[in-house]
């Protein structure tokens, strides 16, 4: 019987990412260097510089990602499931961002320390600002003052960003059922303008944990004015 | 790949910068002197690379020049207060061709310019909000933030090795802090914002690290040939002064690790002299050693590998980006870098 030969299978000459890929331009100009002409051997200054580089940035990342999944809520071994990392660190980065986001509308608002507005006696961060509004309601009632100058009272369960656009005095305004887009229901999502114990409007929203995420507005209506005076824009998110 | 497109945008995103800038400067003069001090480094000109890479990655994707060119301003406005610490620190002489601003003003006055432009360049990042959206301009601000930090850190690093006399350090640890005293401000934030603007928010900006850390490590071993190397006229700081300053670049760390003894026992005296004490002889020397043992010729090739690099990383970094003139420039830059005299 004939003997078959084997292919046995070469061993592959590198046990390291080949990395020697510099080429377009760069290539050129490694080529028109004479001191670079050694470019092609493993050994070659090109090849370990890149080969570095990429040990550099490859540890540095590495970091960052083990700093990322440490971010983690203590679970029954001390440890989240794989699944719940990205749903923590997105809960955790949520929280920094509306934090952030209403600093910065305290900033844009104008907003300084109340030493010298005898009025004020909301609070946000280190700063006290605004007036007192009305009693909060329920669930985790924040006041804070918005570019208008009706004072905000924000009772909610979820993310919401609040906006108040409209002219004129604040006593003469109406407020209309709040409506999602479309005029679809605002399941969840309520608006009320109502006199406060100082007799001033207050403006209250609430938000509860069903409501739906999406953008819910509610028209303001004032008697002199010849069609609508203005929105309140309720952000659920 | 055009060279000449890549100085062309240099030009043009830089001029309307500076036009953001010196109106800034022009407003906040008018309240204290301490701005008109401040200004000198920004109006003294520059390349506008980090302005422009912000407003490249930002059309690119999709944003107008008017959306970015304020957050842009703010990057320039921080690399001039950088600037100045650095010269500070450094005990440079020259920055742009002139005498660096403490050297004009005083250490206390020049410290305080540079903390003038710190909140310069905070202002437009904080306007962002009216500009991008409360969401967005959030995101550019922690950006930034990072950005801060790890530069601060990076610069941190650097002066511990000089005060320590560090003489045993690797190719790996110059690379280390490059990443984080040049790349993070040169290349991987303008990139990482600008993409943030363009795409609202909606971008992966890890996507940018290793590119802009490739192409901002060739910038800077680039930039430390051309102190040994380059045109003292075109190059606006004094030839050699790395060398005097003690600044661990990839020569000199070459330099020390193939070094004679005696030849490294000497480098190490001139290390540890005080810069004021550094004589030009001295300095000289030094240079002469990495000429010797061609300490600028493998330098010079770790800059090409590493501009390859940055090039081989560019398609993946730029996926998400619109063709055009804008993006041409962005993977234009690791051979401009290369070119620059």
């Amino acid at each position: 019987m004939p003997r078959v030969r084997r292919n046995t299978p070469r061993p592959p000459a590198r046990s390291a990412p080949d990395r020697r890929f510099v080429r377009g331009e760069a290539a050129r100009a490694t080529a028109t260097d004479p001191s670079a002409a050694r470019a092609a051997s493993p050994q070659d200054v090109g090849y370990e510089a890149i080969n570095g580089a990429y040990r550099v940035i490859d540890e540095y990342l590495r970091q960052g990602q083990k700093v990322a999944g440490e971010l983690w809520l203590p679970g029954t071994d001390g440890r989240p499931g794989i699944a719940d990392v990205p749903r923590v660190v997105e809960r955790f980065m949520q929280s920094a961002g509306d934090l952030g986001a209403a600093w910065l509308d305290l900033f844009a608002a104008g907003v300084t320390p109340a030493s010298g507005k005898p009025d004020a006696t909301g609070t946000a961060g280190p700063f006290r600002v605004g007036r007192r509004a009305d009693s909060p309601t329920s669930g985790s009632p924040a006041a804070a003052p918005v570019a208008s100058a009706v004072p905000l009272v924000v009772s909610t369960a979820r993310p919401v960003d609040v906006s108040v656009d409209a002219s004129g005095p604040v006593e003469s305004w109406s407020l209309g059922a709040v409506a999602g887009a479309r005029g679809s229901a605002a399941t969840g999502v309520s608006a009320r303008l109502a006199p406060g114990p100082d007799g001033r409007a207050v403006l209250t929203v609430k938000v509860a944990a069903t409501a739906k995420r999406g953008t819910f507005t509610a028209t303001i209506t004032r008697p002199d004015a010849e069609g609508p005076a203005g929105v309140v824009t309720i952000r659920v998110r | 790949m055009s060279n000449a497109l890549v100085r062309d945008l240099l030009a043009e995103y830089g001029e309307a910068t500076l036009t953001v800038i010196r109106d800034a400067l022009e407003r906040a003069a008018r309240r204290d002197p301490v701005y008109g001090i401040a200004a000198d480094y920004p109006l003294r000109g520059g390349r506008a690379l980090r302005a422009s890479t912000c407003i490249a990655a930002a059309r690119a994707h999709g944003a107008t020049l008017d959306t970015a060119v304020a957050t842009a301003a703010s990057l320039e406005l921080l690399h001039s207060a950088f600037l100045v610490r650095d010269d500070v620190e450094d005990e440079s002489e020259e920055r742009r061709g002139r005498p660096a601003l403490h050297r004009i003003h005083g250490i206390a006055t020049a410290v305080n310019a540079g903390d003038a432009l710190t909140v310069l360049g905070l202002a437009p990042l904080l306007e962002n909000r009216t500009l991008l959206g409360t969401r967005v301009a959030f995101r550019v601000l922690e950006e930034a933030a990072l950005m801060v930090r790890e530069s601060v850190e990076g610069q941190a690093l650097e002066l511990r090795w000089r005060s320590d006399n560090a003489l045993d350090l690797s190719d790996d640890d110059y690379l280390r802090l490059v990443l984080k005293k040049t790349a993070w401000y040169t290349t991987i934030y303008p990139l990482r914002v600008g993409a943030l603007i363009g795409a609202r928010g909606k971008v992966d900006v890890a996507r940018f690290v290793r590119f802009g850390f490739f192409l901002g490590a060739a910038f800077q071993i680039q930039d430390d040939l051309l102190n040994l190397v380059g045109d003292p006229a075109r190059y606006g700081k004094e030839l050699n002064g790395d060398i005097a300053e003690g600044k661990r670049t990839l020569m000199l760390l070459h330099l020390l690790r193939v070094a004679a003894p005696a030849e490294r026992a000497r480098l190490a005296e001139v290390l540890r002299t005080p810069r004021a004490e550094r004589r030009a002889e001295a300095i000289a020397w030094v240079r002469e050693r990495m000429d010797h043992h061609g300490s600028i010729d493998r330098a010079r090739r770790h800059a090409h590998a590493l501009a390859g690099a940055a090039l081989h990383e560019a398609p993946g970094a730029f996926a998400g980006a619109r063709a055009g003139r804008d993006l041409r420039f962005l993977q234009s830059l690791p051979t401009w870098v290369l070119e620059r005299r």
